[in-house]
């Protein structure tokens, strides 16, 4: 072996011959470490990312179970939960990027901070479509291929607004049990400084006005959108013996918390206690409430078409079709409409 | 004059020892190159039924945490099977092509997970979880198992009934099960009937449930005239729980009154540590779902970065909890991990 | 024994190669070994060297690093905690204090607060001393059946009224949540007094913080932690915070906090699990709280592996190139004295040609070179002289040999002798012809060269006698020899040259008649043989060319110069002996043989035969 090795090193200047094995080796080791991470990628499939703010929002999950049931066999979707943290968020941007999804569905934790994610979207020129919770107009024109496919708050709150102001002016409901002209209300708001609550809100409340209804605000409770918290703060107000004659609640969860909170104090005659109650959503267990006569009405909030036109998107978007049939306005806009639900309409919405 | 060919006839120690500090100098060199660049970043995917379902809650927590401690691209994969094998087996094949190293499953079926496994190409290694299957069939080094141990599992249950009751003998037990066509499953059933019958009592029925309604489960109840409901399933408990409370899914509207049952089962999903803590389920086989996501991540992970050690099956941890022992403090960390 | 032997003889054998080859005989190698053999040795001890005080360096930086980091996170783990602590103040000393609670909505004073901080809080709540729930923000929904005087955070707050109590981390569990929900909280208890209908009343201010902001802030500090991490527990050992948490309850990594959280702060060196960590401890002021970093040593040399691996390229690269330069040195050093060694390797020198010795290299080589060229050189020229010495010898033989046999002698006196015949006159032929076969009997001697003094006499008188009849007795010879030198070693004809010349250059042609007068004599150990002439005698100058080469040439008669004579006794006898001349113009000429007294027997006449003075 020595001979061979002896013969190996005269057969040229040794000192060559170090040097061209070593930088053999260096380029071959960098050429596999930095091979390492590119994989063969078929483009049959398409794959999705969704960043969801809070998996436990009910109107969320519910937009996201209709979206998944969308998905066709070559369709991948992989699901990531925010759990309200905005720099988690920002992580699972960077994690779908690197994990070669086509589009990114994006449901804001924050809204005024998107920096991050549009920068990412722009610097590997991914398509995002943000859904349900909007950014602002300067930030979505950032990039052409930034989306966003919600709905309108003001329309519901307006829509909320018209539907009580109907009961209200329906004299078979009796809305106004005291019968003084005015209406004792309670509103059940969503979370403070929150875009959405505070539109919805506002009007809701200009609406019945318009129409003409006089307001006796009686109380005005936070509860974060929260079942449970809701159900709280209109128990202490029972107990503090105020006289509701209306609740409107900025979305249908914190409605069913009233109507909880009338079961639990009221027990069996709670429904004859009950109070006009309005929410907004439509959710499942809304639409039973106004399926069962708990809550008078409810707006109804296209999570249906919101997951549709999402879909049709984020497809289109991914395989490069033409993006004429969906509906987009102002280039960057999808926003379904909402509609009224009432005892009348809600089996429509219910199954 | 500087002729090389000189000292290698000369001297042959001379060469050996040059040529060692040229073989070290390229081994450094490769080494020294290695830890600047990128390090290779391995691509698991997760592919369980029902996926966003919160049942797999402390499950994903568990994933997350190792992907973030080993390096690893976690692709959790939304997925709504329905019971169809095909549609796993797409999903597998897709998560593949797109370079996943490893795909941790949950098997929907049990004789069609062989025919999806076979399929597998040969440098994927995949971890199953929950639902096992007769890995010898396939003779592939690259399956390995991890959920907990059925029999003891039921078994535990079973005897802890026992306990609370006192004495089952005569007591008519009625068992709501998961998908029959698992192994998992039927070793559930028959661990709980052994030891249950051992103590004299009686099952009155054992169904397949994960298509029952509440209306449903309440005909059998009243049908057989059972005293205790079994579920040996997370979604069953939680269909069960529902039945008991005469509620429907969506937790919406009370609309009968109760029936006085005592509901038994396995599970780990919030919705059912609610009902637990409610006192509407008595008791609970928890099993430590944080464990198996975790360890399915960190066992991938382990041979993966070495490619000669072999993958072996894990069995999880559980534990009996009911509503008055589920906050103490080993149960609490078990029952809610924490870690987003 | 025989066998064994010859085995034994093997192998000593053996060993006598292998020592041979051990010792480093060529200068090249010797050279190279040791400058490798230095250089791979220093480089390693300086690698290694550098390689220690580094990693004890940067060992030391790294713990510094951490002890950095670590009492900032308690800071703003302290930080937070006050905060929360000020705001149980603060609801305690505006709300509480100030209020009635059966009067004023407890409740909705919380919500304020709750409001503004509900980032870090899960909710607030006051208690009586029964455990009733007077109020509580966001949500006051109890659940069922639920008692609070057992929790920890009830018993720990009545059980020490002065001050806050922080608890470990807990899934709370006083509230119904539609959406079940849990949340890990840690509990602020404190005892307070409050008002009811105007009594004054005991009761338990809880507050629960969000102990996920807790978690993500040491969670995002342990992932920008390059090595090592760090965890947090009480007092008592508890963890609060532990990044491997799940891992150590479920039984798969386990952690020595129930020891270390007796210590006080400072840096620990531990070993735990067989694993060595350094330990660095913080307290958290009011809690009690210890904060730890745990640094398993083996995490600093995996960082310091690129580094190790890198010293240890550079220290090859080094390693290597030193050893090839070191073989250009040795090689220029060693190679001017292979080639010196070389160029005489199969040295052969004549008289005739010289091998070119290879001059060159250092200056030693060179001096080497050119010494080693001259004592060639002087060798051959040497060798020139010895040869021509032994021609001179061999001449000389021959000289002698010749003077054996003298044709001119032999010729004139045949002449003689036929002449007599031819006159009847037989008895002086006969007379004549008996002394040349003497004469020829003794020149021959049987080759021998050594002969006893009385026959050599006897040569000189044949000799003397024949020239006599042939010169009509010009001369008269007489002859006195000492009986004792009789018996003596002479060299052979040696005193008839010395006749020969006295008669042709000392009484021929004299008027008057010459006489030879031949005298032997001892002298201690000396023998002396004078031939006295009374002839012409010779000039100083002609002595003095008698026993040079002219003198050699010149000779007539027997041919046989002095000079031989002369050269042949100090050939056998040495340097002291020979001839002396002592002459006077006009007067006569002695020449004295001077030899050493030898009887003479056959070993001594052998001894002297084989003499070789030169």
């Amino acid at each position: 072996m020595m001979k061979g090795i002896s013969r190996f090193f005269s057969q040229s200047e040794i000192r060559k011959k170090i040097l061209s094995v070593y930088l053999m080796m260096a380029l071959m080791a960098t050429i596999i470490s930095g091979c390492g991470n590119i994989k063969n990628k078929d483009k049959d499939t398409i794959r999705i990312g969704v960043s969801v703010y809070d998996i436990h929002d009910t109107f969320i999950t519910q937009l996201m179970d209709e979206f998944n049931s969308y998905a066709d066999a070559n369709v991948t979707v992989i699901t990531y939960n925010a759990g309200q943290s905005m720099k988690e968020q920002n992580n699972q941007m960077q994690e779908m990027i690197d994990g070669g999804c086509d589009v990114i569905c994006i449901n804001l934790v924050d809204r005024t901070e998107p920096e991050h994610i549009i920068d990412l979207a722009l610097k590997y020129d991914v398509p995002v479509i943000f859904f349900n919770r909007e950014l602002t107009g300067e930030d979505l024109r950032r990039s052409d291929n930034f989306y966003y496919v919600g709905s309108d708050a003001m329309e519901s709150g307006i829509m909320q607004g018209e539907l009580a102001a109907e009961g209200i002016l329906d004299e078979n409901l009796n809305i106004d049990a005291n019968g003084d002209g005015y209406i004792q209300y309670v509103m059940l708001q969503g979370e403070a400084g929150h875009q959405d609550a505070i539109v919805r809100s506002e009007y809701c409340v200009e609406t019945l006005i318009d129409h003409g209804i006089k307001l006796d605000r009686k109380g005005l409770a936070i509860a974060n959108f929260n079942r449970t918290q809701a159900q709280s703060k209109i128990e202490q107000l029972i107990n503090a013996k105020t006289e509701i004659e209306l609740i409107i609640a900025n979305n249908d969860d914190m409605a069913l918390g009233a109507i909880d909170a009338y079961i639990n104090i009221f027990g069996d005659k709670a429904k004859s206690m009950l109070p006009a109650i309005y929410g907004i959503d439509g959710t499942i267990g809304g639409l039973e409430a106004v399926k069962t006569g708990y809550m008078y009405g409810t707006v109804y909030n296209d999570k249906e078409g919101q997951a549709h036109a999402m879909y049709d998107l984020a497809i289109a978007l991914a395989t490069g079709q033409p993006l004429d049939d969906l509906g987009i306005e102002d280039e960057h806009y999808i926003r379904l409409p909402h509609t009224k639900v009432t005892l009348d309409n809600v089996n429509d919405y219910l199954y | 004059m500087w002729n090389p060919r000189n000292i290698f006839n000369e001297s042959k120690w001379l060469a050996a020892i040059v040529t060692a500090i040229v073989i070290g100098i390229v081994v450094c060199a490769i080494d020294v190159i290695n830890v600047d660049g990128t390090v290779v970043k391995y691509q698991i995917s997760v592919i369980v039924d029902d996926s966003n379902s919160a049942r797999w809650d402390s499950f994903q927590t568990g994933l997350r945490q190792a992907a973030r401690e080993n390096g690893i691209r976690l692709n959790y994969v939304t997925t709504d099977f329905e019971g169809s094998p095909l549609q796993e087996k797409n999903l597998i094949d897709q998560e593949i092509e797109n370079g996943a190293d490893a795909v941790i499953v949950q098997l929907c079926s049990g004789s069609g997970g062989i025919d999806i496994l076979s399929d597998v190409p040969a440098n994927v290694y995949i971890e199953l979880i929950d639902n096992n299957v007769e890995k010898e069939e396939l003779d592939n080094s690259r399956i390995s198992f991890i959920g907990a141990d059925s029999v003891q599992v039921s078994s535990e249950l079973a005897t802890r009934i026992e306990q609370d009751l006192g004495d089952l003998t005569g007591v008519r037990i009625g068992i709501l099960a998961g998908n029959l066509k698992l192994a998992s499953v039927q070793e559930r059933i028959n661990a709980f009937k052994e030891v249950s019958q051992e103590v004299g009592a009686q099952i009155v029925f054992s169904v397949e449930a994960t298509e029952l309604t509440e209306r449903e489960i309440g005909e059998l109840v009243s049908n057989n005239d059972a005293d205790i409901l079994v579920a040996l399933d997370n979604d069953v408990t939680e269909t069960a729980a529902d039945y008991i409370q005469m509620v429907d899914s969506y937790n919406s509207y009370p609309t009968n009154g109760r029936k006085n049952v005592k509901l038994y089962g396995i599970g780990c999903s919030p919705e059912n540590l609610s009902d637990l803590d409610q006192g509407i389920i008595g008791g609970m086989v928890v099993i430590n779902e944080y464990e198996m996501g975790y360890m399915a991540i960190n066992s991938l992970a382990y041979v993966l970065k070495d490619e000669r050690s072999k993958m072996s099956d894990y069995t999880v941890g559980y534990a009996y909890v009911t509503g008055e022992t589920m906050y103490d403090e080993g149960n609490q960390q078990i029952l809610f991990p924490i870690g987003d | 024994m025989g066998i064994f032997k010859g085995r034994d003889s093997r192998i000593k054998k053996g060993h006598h190669e292998l020592r041979r080859k051990l010792v480093a005989r060529n200068i090249q190698i010797t050279l190279l070994t040791s400058y490798t053999v230095v250089s791979v040795l220093s480089m390693s001890l300086l690698g290694a060297v550098l390689y220690r005080s580094f990693a004890s360096i940067s060992r030391q930086v790294a713990t510094d690093n951490a002890r950095t980091i670590l009492s900032q996170t308690g800071e703003k783990l302290e930080d937070y905690l006050r905060q929360m602590r000020q705001l149980s103040d603060a609801f305690y000393y505006t709300s509480i204090q100030t209020s009635d609670v059966y009067v004023d909505k407890i409740g909705s004073q919380m919500n304020l607060l709750y409001e503004s901080n509900k980032d870090y809080v899960v909710s607030m709540a006051l208690y009586e001393s029964n455990g009733r729930l007077l109020g509580a923000a966001p949500s006051a929904i109890q659940k069922k059946n639920i008692d609070v005087t057992t929790q920890e955070w009830f018993t720990d707050a009545t059980g020490e009224v002065e001050n806050m109590h922080f608890s470990t981390p807990h899934v709370q569990n006083l509230f119904s949540d539609s959406s079940n929900r849990y949340y890990w909280v840690i509990s602020l208890s404190r005892s307070v007094m409050f008002t009811r209908g105007g009594i004054p009343k005991q009761g338990v201010l809880l507050v629960d913080m969000d102990y996920t902001t807790v978690y993500q802030m040491f969670d995002i500090l342990n992932n920008s932690l390059s090595q090592g991490y760090i965890y947090l527990c009480d007092r008592e050992g508890r963890i609060i915070y532990h990044p491997q948490n799940m891992q150590i309850v479920s039984g798969l990594y386990e952690e020595n906090n129930a020891t270390v959280a007796s210590y006080s702060d400072g840096v620990y060196e531990e070993k735990f699990n067989g694993e060595k960590r350094i330990e660095i401890v913080n307290t958290i002021s009011y809690t009690g709280w210890k904060l730890i970093s745990v640094i398993p040593t083996k995490n600093l040399s995996v960082g310091l592996r690129s580094t190790r691996s890198f010293m240890i390229l550079i220290v090859l690269l080094v390693m290597l190139a030193v050893l090839l330069l070191n073989r250009l040195i040795s090689a220029r050093i060693s190679s001017p004295i292979r080639k010196l060694t070389a160029s005489i390797h199969d040295i052969e020198v004549t008289e005739k040609s010289v091998p070119i010795v290879y001059i060159g290299g250092s200056n030693e080589v060179q001096y080497l070179g050119t010494t080693l060229q001259k004592l060639l050189n002087q060798i051959s020229f040497l060798m020139g002289d010895i040869i021509k010495e032994q021609e001179e010898k061999r001449k000389s033989e021959l000289d002698a040999l010749q003077s054996q046999v003298n044709p001119h002698f032999l010729y004139n006196t045949l002449d003689s002798i036929v002449w007599m015949v031819e006159d009847g006159r037989n008895k002086e032929a006969v007379y004549m012809i008996t002394q040349l076969s003497s004469l020829f009997r003794i020149s021959l001697s049987s080759g021998r060269n050594i002969i006893r003094v009385s026959e050599e006499i006897k040569h000189a008188e044949n000799y003397t006698n024949i020239q006599k009849v042939r010169f009509k007795d010009s001369f008269s010879v007489s002859y006195d020899i000492d009986p004792e030198i009789m018996d003596c070693c002479i060299v052979k004809l040696v005193v008839q040259p010395l006749l020969e010349n006295a008669i042709y250059y000392g009484v021929k042609g004299m008027e008057d008649p010459g006489s030879i007068k031949v005298r032997g004599y001892r002298k201690g150990d000396d023998v002396y043989i004078e031939v006295e002439d009374n002839g012409y005698g010779m000039s100083p100058e002609q002595a003095e060319g008698l026993l040079t080469e002219e003198g050699r040439t010149r000779a007539r008669g027997s041919g046989v110069g002095l000079i031989n004579v002369h050269r042949r006794l100090q050939l056998r006898f040495g340097k002291d002996y020979g001839l002396m001349i002592d002459t006077e113009a006009d007067e006569g000429t002695k020449v004295t043989i001077h030899m050493p007294y030898i009887e003479y027997s056959e070993e001594s006449a052998r001894d002297v035969e084989s003499a070789e003075y030169i």
